[in-house]
């Protein structure tokens, strides 16, 4: 009879609240995609700073459009996997410019 | 109706589930900050390159004989200017100290930072000093310093 095997009941009170609890936080967080969002960023970061620290990096190359090395791309409006922001500032006029993975 | 026992079971297990929901709540709070941290570190490098970018574009001014006032001047201008684009970032503090304009000799200076500004030996000023970054947000804090040693 039910309530009569309170370890049974007990189960079935955890398999459904981990169930609810796991969807909501599958649904929440897409870890997968966080973490390949992190890790895309952070080797656009290696190239960049790899680019950047090896003297291969002009301030001309982001107003002019030109390619970075390592297979950087510079946009002027954000996009997705273009979250790396670099900026340049000149008497009042600044501009942000947003580095990604070309191709 | 449920028993004493059940419910103790019950709160022992939604105890269970909202631990390991926070812990992972934890473990991505951390990588954010991790994140964070990279964020400012490269604001910080980006600061300084955007220093170098604006000492090169005032170089021809300083031949033309301008005075360390009109340095200060500007100097105080950029900083406003980069404060208040990075103003989401978190509390940002600058400082420029030992700034020094002199005639270039052949000093030495920064390969990285003259690359960058597209500099060549055939320049008439040696601008060194010290450029100070502080970054502060919530429960992060960042102190940067760069030597900034360039021919302009």
């Amino acid at each position: 009879m039910k309530g009569n095997i309170p370890l049974i009941d007990a189960l079935a009170a955890f398999t459904i609240v981990l169930t609810i609890s796991g969807l909501v936080w599958q649904h929440s967080y897409d870890c997968r995609r966080l973490m390949r969002g992190y890790i895309e960023r952070e080797e656009t970061r290696a190239l960049f700073f790899e680019g950047l620290f090896s003297g291969k990096v002009i301030w001309s190359d982001f107003s002019n459009g030109a390619p970075l090395p390592n297979g950087l791309i510079v946009k002027e409006i954000q996009s997705d996997g273009c979250q790396l922001k670099f900026f340049l500032s000149f008497d009042g006029d600044r501009k942000v410019y947003f580095i990604c993975k070309g191709g | 109706m449920l028993t004493v026992s059940q419910v103790v079971i019950a709160i022992m297990i939604l105890q269970s589930v909202a631990l390991i929901n926070s812990s992972i709540d934890k473990y991505i709070v951390e990588i954010e900050a991790v994140e964070k941290i990279k964020d400012l570190e490269m604001f910080s490098y980006n600061i300084m390159f955007d220093l170098c970018y604006n000492l090169k574009k005032w170089g021809p001014d300083l031949e033309a004989g301008a005075g360390c006032g009109t340095l200060d001047k500007r100097l105080a201008a950029w900083m406003d200017g980069v404060k208040d684009l990075l103003r989401d970032e978190g509390s940002l503090e600058l400082e420029v100290k030992d700034l020094q304009v002199e005639e270039y000799n052949g000093q030495p200076c920064d390969a990285v930072q003259m690359a960058f500004i597209g500099g060549d030996e055939r320049c008439g000023k040696y601008i060194s000093g010290t450029l100070l970054v502080d970054f502060d947000w919530l429960f992060i804090e960042m102190h940067r310093e760069f030597n900034i040693r360039i021919a302009v």
